[in-house]
């Protein structure tokens, strides 16, 4: 799987809590305060269409945005392009996915920690959607079992000791996605210290 | 989950002419990123693909507090003056007449999810257009269009744009007949066309199948027809009023009727002619007055007219000018469901609602036209791709965009007409409102043109939102006023013949910069949008919401029975419409309030450090430089070829590179060149070596002799050091004519 375009979206346990719009000052704070190790570029308003993209942060190698897609909202890490340093060194699939994952896990918890929206969000840590956004990649039974040989070691690390599940739930847009859930549902920093940690643990099965 | 490349994907796919002119463009790529080509030229080059340019592209942004660079990874690397080549780029995307399948609409929905922010945004004229796109994704993009037969030739820069036409043309009961095979043959016919190459400016196309309704906006073009029947010799004949030099921007002009009727198989060359024309003497320098409405009013109608129709009478003959009138219904949509009547109720909730305002009933019984309105114009790749789905289910997969950045789905039947309801509600696209107060059109505005001075998206935002909340208590008499914003005065929003419109200005108070919109009033959409507003005060953009209330509840409060809008500013007058805003015009006190110090939707401090070179106006490139530039790129080609070890193509494409020079030098003299090879050189002897023009001044005919010895057989030996001795002829050849031209220009006024 060659594509570096990977999306990744967490959801927010409490929605309802928090309006697309609180998201504006805080992505624009991000860009003025360099909150996130990429290089920053602007914020969009979607919020006039109807289960969009929400609000976004715009940046050169990857799109963040607070989606609405299917009337759920979460965060949505769209990897666009791996210029970074710390991307160059990236050699396998199963690097990308973890770097995918710790790149909309680390916007996340941000987010979380974010005193003007007062505690109001917090993410799921029991639910994933991974996509791979690009469609020379076709969604077949042989794309997805080879995606799931690359996620295996990271959702190793994720949730050790624990149930996961991984759905294909894609096809409908030509692209292949897959819905990963856990029976833990632990906070976003703890999934972040997980995934560079170190006691690889067996999972359960994924 | 290997995955290969589109190019390989799609091998075979693509007319055989959109591959080899993707594949030009992807070796300009090549070459710009190796600085082979001029910024100028290759900025050019790009917009002629569709290939834009983006708010911030010049590597800085302001963050509120100052500004700051955007360190791209590419460093120096450019894409054109002053622009990043890194930085997000819009791509543009030419529909012409605004018709779509469903396949094409299922592109556009990917290309938008891999390589833009899975919007899609519609434009006011009919196009598409995806932003934050990187232009090394770009050919692949375009291959992928160009698969669904889709091009994005001639979408930007100083070319013919996408021609426009009435959506409803073909269904509607006011027209005189319908213009889609007109608007398309005219379209593909001006597509890279020789006579549409050397233009100072762009120039726009627009159809209309009647005189009285907006819907193609024939007057504001450079180009407007409006369809017109008559009878002669009791047989009734069709053809089109035709106008010229109309147009909007900084200084609207009303477009002028250069032919009363101009008969169907004369439109093409017609149009042709005033191509030349204005390719001839348009206005090259001075970019502000270069469109062609400044040409019109400079020559006066009758004397434009004298020299379009002396153009007519001397141009060559072109099986083209009427070949596609033996098959005018080609481009015919045939229902694909039985005409019926709308079920009796109960219809589902909001159905009454959308009914009136968004749906129209055909010319052909039984059938009506669907207008699916989209906010902003913008509506996301999952609503397209079911869109797309919902076209095949009802009509056979047709739609068409329209200039108010809807999208309308024809040859609905009425007995239909819930069930596509429900879907399009399904999916947040049964939408009501369609071309009411509601329906605002806004330019891009702040959010991604570099021209933007005011947030012409947000303001439209807001006030749409604020109008639909006013559901249902608004009074009938502003129900179906029209709102239009740009976001600085080069009305890509329209605003010049919107009943009340907007343009983004700035204004200074206590020493911070304040986002300001014009209030523009008087202008007529109906009759092909034959009046334009004018400016009657500058209003704090935070204050716009109340300017918008206050005017409307004047009309309402003031007008006399069956006053219409535009009766009633004029009789009103802008001095007591002024008056009533000017308590809105003041600006409180940063201190005392600052949000009036900040755009809508834009929480930074509002600042004008953002703005850039726009690139609406494209780079003035002469032919000639297109051609050397061409030529370099063949020269490239030949080199490849020779690294492949495909001699007898390398020397033969190298030979090409000559001719591609020898080509362009003699453009520079304003004639038709053709293609011959001998004709070329045989007119290159003639005007460059025979007056020694091309000499050299040290090395005299030398380089003018690689030429004829290629073209007098030489090219005939492959052997590997022959070829490539030939491609260093070739390139040598190339700088002599660069040098030819500079000395041309120093010469003489070109």
């Amino acid at each position: 799987m060659e594509s570096v375009k990977v999306d990744l979206k967490l959801f927010l346990q409490e929605p309802a809590e928090v309006e697309l719009e609180d998201f504006i000052p805080v992505f624009h704070d991000w860009i003025q305060h360099q909150r996130l190790d990429e290089l920053l570029i602007d914020v969009v308003d979607y919020r006039h269409v109807h289960d969009g993209p929400g609000v976004m942060l715009i940046a050169h190698d990857a799109h963040y945005a607070m989606d609405m897609a299917d009337g759920r909202m979460g965060l949505l890490y769209s990897r666009r392009r791996e210029t970074h340093p710390a991307r160059n060194a990236i050699q396998s699939v199963t690097e990308r996915l973890r770097s995918v994952l710790r790149c909309a896990l680390e916007a996340c918890r941000l987010l979380e920690a974010e005193p003007s929206l007062q505690g109001r969000v917090k993410f799921r840590g029991d639910e994933v959607l991974l996509r791979i956004n690009d469609r020379l990649v076709s969604p077949t039974p042989v794309a997805f079992d080879d995606l799931q040989t690359h996620l295996r070691p990271v959702l190793e690390r994720l949730y050790p000791d624990c149930q996961v599940d991984v759905q294909s739930c894609g096809g409908s847009d030509s692209r292949l996605a897959v819905k990963i859930t856990a029976s833990d549902d632990s906070n976003v920093g703890t999934l972040y210290s997980r995934l560079d940690g170190s006691g690889v643990r067996t999972a359960a099965g994924s | 989950m290997s995955a290969s490349s589109w190019k390989e994907r799609l091998k075979g796919r693509l007319p055989a002419a959109l591959e080899e002119e993707i594949t030009i463009f992807e070796t300009q790529l090549t070459l710009k990123r190796q600085d082979k080509i001029d910024d100028k030229i290759f900025a050019e080059t790009r917009l002629r693909r569709g290939v834009y340019g983006q708010r911030y592209d010049n590597g800085q942004r302001h963050d509120g507090v100052e500004t700051r660079p955007l360190n791209y990874p590419c460093e120096d690397l450019t894409k054109g003056p002053q622009t990043v080549w890194d930085a997000p780029g819009m791509q543009r995307i030419k529909i012409p007449f605004g018709g779509l399948n469903a396949e094409q609409m299922e592109t556009l929905a990917d290309l938008a999810e891999e390589y833009s922010d899975a919007i899609c945004h519609v434009t006011t004229r009919q196009d598409f257009q995806l932003h934050f796109v990187h232009i090394d994704d770009t050919p692949d993009l375009m291959r992928r269009l160009a698969a669904v037969g889709i091009t994005t030739q001639e979408a930007c820069g100083n070319v013919v744009r996408n021609v426009t036409a009435c959506p409803l043309a073909g269904v509607c009961s006011d027209e005189s007949f319908d213009v889609t095979p007109y608007a398309h043959a005219l379209a593909y016919f001006l597509l890279n066309h020789k006579d549409a190459q050397d233009f100072g400016r762009k120039f726009k196309i627009a159809f209309s199948g009647c005189t009285d309704h907006a819907c193609g906006l024939a007057n504001m073009h450079d180009l407007g027809l409006i369809a017109k029947t008559r009878v002669e010799n009791g047989q009734s004949q069709r053809g089109f009023t035709f106008y010229v030099g109309g147009g909007l921007g900084a200084v609207p002009h009303q477009a002028q009727v250069l032919d009363d009727f101009v008969a169907e198989e004369e439109i093409l060359p017609l149009a042709q002619a005033v191509c030349r024309v204005f390719a001839r003497l348009g206005e090259k320098k001075n970019r502000a007055r270069a469109r062609l409405k400044f040409l019109v009013a400079k020559l006066g109608i009758e004397e434009f007219r004298r020299l379009v129709l002396e153009e007519r009478a001397i141009l060559p003959p072109d099986e083209r000018w009427t070949l596609y009138m033996d098959n005018l219904s080609a481009t015919d949509e045939a229902p694909t469901r039985p005409a019926g009547t709308l079920p009796e109720e109960p219809h589902p909730d909001g159905f009454a609602d959308w009914m009136a305002s968004n749906v129209m009933f055909q010319s052909q019984p039984g059938y009506a036209v669907a207008t699916v309105c989209l906010p902003l114009g913008d509506l996301t790749s999952a609503q397209l791709r079911t869109l797309a789905g919902i076209t095949c289910r009802y009509n056979g997969g047709r739609a068409r965009t329209t200039v108010e950045q809807n999208i309308v789905l024809r040859w609905i039947s009425q007995a239909d007409l819930p069930g596509l309801y429900t879907d399009l509600a399904a999916v947040g696209l049964a939408q009501s409102g369609a071309s009411t107060l509601r329906d605002i059109t806004a330019c891009p505005g702040t959010d991604t043109c570099k021209l933007g001075i005011s947030s012409s998206r947000g303001l439209a935002a807001e006030l749409r939102q604020r109008v639909s909340a006013c559901n249902g208590q608004i009074d009938p008499s502003v129900q179906d006023l029209k709102i239009k914003i740009s976001g600085c005065f080069n009305s890509c929003g329209q605003h010049h013949v919107a009943d009340i419109g907007f343009y983004g200005v700035s204004r200074k108070s206590d020493n911070h910069a304040v986002p300001h919109f014009q209030v523009v009033l008087g202008g007529q959409w109906t009759e092909n949008a034959t009046a334009y507003g004018l400016a009657v005060a500058a209003v704090p953009s935070k204050r716009v919401p109340e300017a918008v209330e206050r005017i409307t509840d004047f009309y309402v409060a003031e007008r006399e029975p069956e006053e219409t809008f535009q009766a009633f500013i004029k009789r009103a007058g802008k001095a007591k419409i002024r008056t009533l805003l000017q308590d809105l015009t003041k600006v409180p006190a940063y201190a005392q309030d600052s949000s009036y110090y900040s755009d809508w939707g834009d929480p930074r401090e509002y600042s004008l450090g953002d703005m850039g070179v726009g690139e609406c106006a494209g780079e003035v490139v002469s032919l000639t430089e297109f051609g050397l530039a061409s030529s370099e790129r063949q020269v490239f080609e030949a080199q490849v070829d020779l690294d492949n070890r495909d001699f007898d193509k390398a020397s033969q494409t190298a030979f090409q590179a000559m001719l591609e020079a020898a080509k362009a030098l003699i453009q520079v003299y304003n004639i038709d060149v053709i293609n011959d090879a001998d004709q070329i050189v045989e007119e290159f002897r003639r005007r460059f070596y025979d007056t020694e023009l091309f000499h050299d001044p040290y090395a005299g005919a030398k380089f003018a002799n690689y030429l004829f010895h290629a073209a007098n057989g030489g090219r005939t030996d492959t052997s590997p050091a022959a070829v490539h001795r030939r491609i260093e002829e070739a390139q040598l050849f190339i700088e002599a004519a660069y040098s030819c031209y500079n000395r041309l220009g120093q010469r003489q006024p070109m």
